[in-house]
């Protein structure tokens, strides 16, 4: 194939165009990086590490607390339930969502709060347990719930009523398989057997630990309260404790002696 | 005497070790004659061949010789830069009716020579883009039958063909216009 026509009509490169040129292009400040990689591309490649340990950071967070404590919707209710059976003591800077125990947040309140507020009602039961009788509740009571009933027997067995507001109130806590749901007058209702109990009785502030012998503590609403009543040891059967929470009656705070 | 023309003679291999004098004494040629034959103009075809290198000195860092051989890295710069440069100037006017370009007064031999390859350029304005860019590579880049066939995704007989039937074509037009 004859193609020499071709070569013959090419122009030749201009010299001059060629050496300001390379003149140019071989004085660029270009700035070289040691490693051989653009500056740009370290940087990109940089941010691309960090943001996959973030994104491993949060995972490993978000996992921690998901196996920590998850929400259980009962009904009206969630149940706060934890994975573990074991709390440290209060106040010795851990931190832990577990909901304390009664009696541990010190709050006084006045009746006229716990109707104009809280929204709570004073509940009287129709039933009792045999051998149990309604006590005086203290008016000054001290706790993060307000307590609206105590009933006892002659043994000093006690069974307790406590109410929290719906919303804002404190949540059933129990770890996973020391509850069930359970149904009031048909409607859900959360039963835990046992309760948080230091491991050592003479010393406040020792590690705790869920007991389940130690009674009972049902659950359920009413209007926009959640009541609870709550027993401290194994003398009261469940079905007992279910059919005396049937019974209450709502009485007007007006109406309480 | 000039920086480019002291320029060392050394093998091109790796990043580190290019010789960017050699490989420009010894590519700058054959970028600026794709660029003629592609554009058909000297003067376009000195910008794009600078853009081309311009582009390739900024870039020198991201070549990895395990990317190719350097020549083909360089035309695939060369390649781009024609392709930004034809849809820019899409639905510009041909420079024959934007003026005629003003150069030195040549000598003789350059004036034949520039006459040359007006009449070449002229009909290098006939042929289909692909038939264009195969000539373009083969004549100006200097690429074999077989690295234009990589290039443009035809078999190397292929190619072989087309530039076969391309290059009679125009040896018997500047035949007949001669």
């Amino acid at each position: 194939m004859n193609d020499d026509f071709i070569y013959k009509a090419l122009p030749k490169i201009p010299m001059d165009f060629a050496e300001s040129l390379y003149a140019r292009i071989s004085t660029n400040p270009v700035k070289v990086s040691q490693r051989g990689v653009h500056p740009k591309r370290i940087t990109r490649r940089w941010l691309q590490i960090a943001m996959i340990i973030l994104g491993l950071l949060l995972l490993v967070a978000w996992s921690q607390i998901r196996l920590l404590v998850r929400y259980v919707p009962i009904g009206d209710l969630w149940l706060v339930e934890s994975a573990r059976t074991t709390q440290n003591a209060p106040g010795d800077g851990f931190v832990t969502p577990v909901i304390p125990t009664p009696g541990q947040l010190p709050t006084v309140i006045s009746d006229g709060i716990v109707v104009e507020l809280l929204k709570i009602n004073k509940l009287s039961p129709d039933w009792t347990p045999e051998g149990f009788s309604a006590l005086e509740v203290p008016e000054d009571w001290i706790a993060y719930e307000k307590n609206i009933g105590m009933w006892s027997n002659d043994a000093q067995e006690k069974i307790q009523l406590f109410a929290v507001p719906i919303s804002g109130g404190m949540h059933p806590y129990a770890p996973a398989g020391m509850y069930e749901e359970v149904r009031v007058n048909g409607e859900p209702a959360i039963l835990i057997h046992g309760r948080l109990a230091l491991t050592d009785p003479k010393n406040p502030t020792a590690r705790r630990k869920w007991d389940e012998s130690l009674g009972f503590q049902l659950s359920w609403t009413i209007v926009e309260a959640v009541y609870t009543l709550e027993t401290f040891g194994p003398y009261l059967s469940k079905s007992d404790l279910i059919r005396m929470a049937e019974s209450m009656k709502v009485v007007p705070w007006s109406q309480v002696p | 005497m000039s920086s480019f023309n002291r320029a060392k003679v050394a093998p091109i291999a790796t990043t580190q070790d290019i010789d960017w004098a050699l490989a420009y004494e010894e590519l700058l040629p054959k970028v600026y004659h794709y660029f003629c034959l592609r554009t058909g103009d000297r003067l376009e075809a000195e910008d794009l061949s600078a853009t081309t290198f311009e582009r390739a000195w900024r870039d020198r860092e991201r070549y990895r010789k395990d990317l190719g051989a350097f020549t083909n890295w360089l035309f695939g710069i060369a390649r781009h830069v024609a392709i930004t440069h034809f849809r820019r100037n899409r639905y510009k006017p041909a420079l024959d009716e934007q003026g005629k370009q003003e150069f030195p007064r040549p000598t003789e031999e350059e004036a034949s020579q520039q006459e040359e390859f007006q009449q070449l350029a002229s009909l290098l304005t006939t042929l289909p883009e692909r038939d264009r860019e195969i000539f373009s590579l083969k004549y100006g880049a200097q690429f074999t039958n077989r690295a234009i066939a990589k290039n443009i995704g035809l078999t190397e007989s292929n190619v072989g063909t087309i530039l076969h039937r391309v290059v009679n074509s125009l040896r018997e037009k500047m035949e007949d216009e001669t």
